[in-house]
């Protein structure tokens, strides 16, 4: 039983990875991932695509990474953990996690579109995403920063260290085993993200002048090809490639990222 | 009230004791309360600049809450108040004009579990300094090397300083963790149960250590710095043959009503030669607590 659940998971791995070697494999090259597309996606390359998805990743993160880790920092440091502004800010955070993207796309379109005008545009989707990201960022990397014993705060407030280098030098390298993951989920997340893109950064496959002009990402290019563009399948799949060797590039940098944080720490404890 | 040092150690230096010995540290009815509930009352204690002092006692008779407060780490308790006032020097360390960081650059402190920073061992020593405004790369490197040598690190770790501390045994961790404390140059080094989480071999090296600290005279002679004010170290400790090898002055700590209570103090000798109280007479007879 155990073990056919397991088979189960490799065959549906093996069967989407195939699926997708099997159908873009051949459509690869360079000019594929430097060109701008053509006939509605069906002809040329996804260029302008990584492009913007690049774009709106860079700006979720710009926003998110301080954002959470400030938030991470006053949970875990800063406020007693039953108190009620503790308890308050962890409640919404988990059910923010819970909130379908396709919600977020809306509000993303109603605030950062309409209300603060920014439009369709790269702004919009990167924030928008950035609000989809924080609550399990910020989740995980407070769980990182607690699991830094209060034997190390103790050593470091006896050497009296202040508090900034406290969390700079000793709270954060230790934190940053789980600031590490909730960014590979937060950026898996935001990269796989389809629905609250739509609505937000928009979906003109042009290359993007700037982060005010609504950009295509490339999950937002391969729900198109696939759903509103007949013959755009061959194409489709090879942009799916591009997005899970993409992804799957930013979790194997993120691990090294990480092993070099954690070099000289893990040893007998 | 001169002395003789009770420890017929090899490490103990014949430096001319003074006639009478000055007073560093001066607790006033100092009381630490955990959520309203006091853990130790009214404590009235004077400790010798420049010599061991032994706190000892049973379990849960506030020996640690009063150490902790001695440098105001009981401040990083939540729910922990302290009351009472405590002199180090000319500083009331509980009014305004003395804060946490100040107090606590003068007075170190050692943990009963070890606590080096997850980073290597060099960096352990060299961090704090340059929190402390040591600019120059090269004064760090040679006062982690001179705090390494005093407490007897220098030969075992010199070819690995860039190892993780945590590859460290239990008893090196320690003594790396009292050479990152010298590092600062405390006057007051504040040891909590230094050995209890360590075999007896280590904590025998602990002990010498504490005893060659003791009046500073290592840290001087070899990092060759001018003259400084002599170590003071205050040692909590529940293994009552280690109070009598080690300190200078003994102050027994009991459970009175419920709460603890410093009960009597003085000379090592007298303490555990002529008791006052019966219940520390007891105590270092091994019948009771």
């Amino acid at each position: 039983m155990v073990w056919s659940a397991a088979v189960l998971v490799v065959a549906i791995f093996v069967w989407i990875v195939g699926d997708l070697l099997a159908g873009g494999l051949s459509r690869l090259s360079w000019s594929f991932l430097t060109e701008a597309s053509l006939d509605a996606g069906r002809a040329g390359g996804i260029g302008p695509m990584i492009v913007s998805t690049a774009l709106i990743l860079a700006v979720c993160l710009a926003v998110s990474v301080p954002i959470g880790l400030a938030t991470a920092v006053m949970l875990s440091e800063f406020v007693r953990r039953a108190g009620w502004l503790s308890r308050t800010v962890r409640w919404s955070l988990d059910i923010l996690a819970g909130v379908p993207s396709i919600v977020f796309g809306l509000f993303g379109n109603v605030f950062f579109c309409q209300v603060l005008g920014l439009g369709f545009s790269i702004w919009s989707g990167g924030l928008t995403l950035a609000c989809m990201v924080l609550p399990i960022f910020i989740r995980s990397a407070e769980v990182g920063f607690r699991s830094v014993p209060d034997a190390q705060r103790n050593a470091a407030a006896a050497l009296a260290m202040s508090r900034f280098t406290t969390l700079w030098r000793v709270l954060l390298p230790g934190a940053m085993p789980g600031v590490i993951v909730g960014l590979v989920l937060g950026v898996g997340r935001a990269g796989a993200e389809t629905a609250a893109l739509i609505f937000t950064s928009g979906y003109v496959d042009r290359m993007p002048e700037s982060l005010s002009d609504s950009g295509r990402s490339l999950s937002v290019h391969i729900f198109d090809l696939s759903m509103n563009v007949p013959g755009g399948d061959g194409n489709a799949y090879a942009s799916a490639l591009v997005l899970a060797f993409l992804l799957l590039v930013i979790n194997l940098a993120a691990a090294l990222v990480g092993a070099r944080f954690l070099k000289g720490s893990v040893v007998n404890v | 009230m001169t002395q003789t040092n009770p420890a017929p150690l090899k490490l103990v230096q014949a430096t001319p004791e003074p006639a009478a010995p000055e007073t560093l540290i001066r607790s006033c009815c100092l009381s630490v309360h955990y959520d309203g509930r006091p853990a130790v009352r009214d404590v009235d204690l004077e400790i010798a600049r420049g010599r061991v002092t032994a706190i000892i006692g049973p379990s849960g008779c506030g020996k640690s809450s009063f150490l902790a407060s001695l440098n105001r780490m009981t401040d990083l308790v939540p729910g922990c108040s302290v009351t009472g006032a405590v002199r180090i020097g000319d500083t009331d360390i509980f009014e305004k004009p003395c804060d946490p960081v100040t107090l606590r650059r003068q007075v170190g402190m050692i943990f009963q579990k070890p606590n080096p920073f997850a980073m290597s061992i060099k960096k352990n020593l060299t961090m704090p300094l340059k929190e402390h405004g040591v600019r120059k790369r090269a004064d760090r490197d040679a006062a982690a090397e001179a705090v390494l040598r005093d407490v007897g690190l220098w030969e075992e770790v010199k070819d690995r300083l860039n190892a993780s501390a945590l590859s460290l045994s239990g008893g090196q961790q320690q003594r790396l963790c009292i050479a990152r404390a010298l590092i600062l140059k405390p006057k007051v080094l504040l040891m909590d149960e230094p050995c209890s989480a360590l075999d007896p071999i280590a904590s025998g090296v602990i002990e010498d250590l504490i005893l060659k600290l003791r009046g500073g005279c290592c840290a001087t002679e070899k990092s060759g710095s001018v003259d400084e004010a002599p170590l003071t170290l205050v040692v909590v400790t529940h293994n009552l043959a280690q109070a009598r090898r080690i300190a200078d002055d003994t102050a027994v700590f009991w459970v009175r009503d419920g709460v603890g209570a410093m009960i009597e103090a003085g000379p090592t000798e007298q303490i555990f030669g002529s008791p006052r109280e019966e219940e520390s007479r007891q105590y270092i007879r091994g019948m009771r607590g």
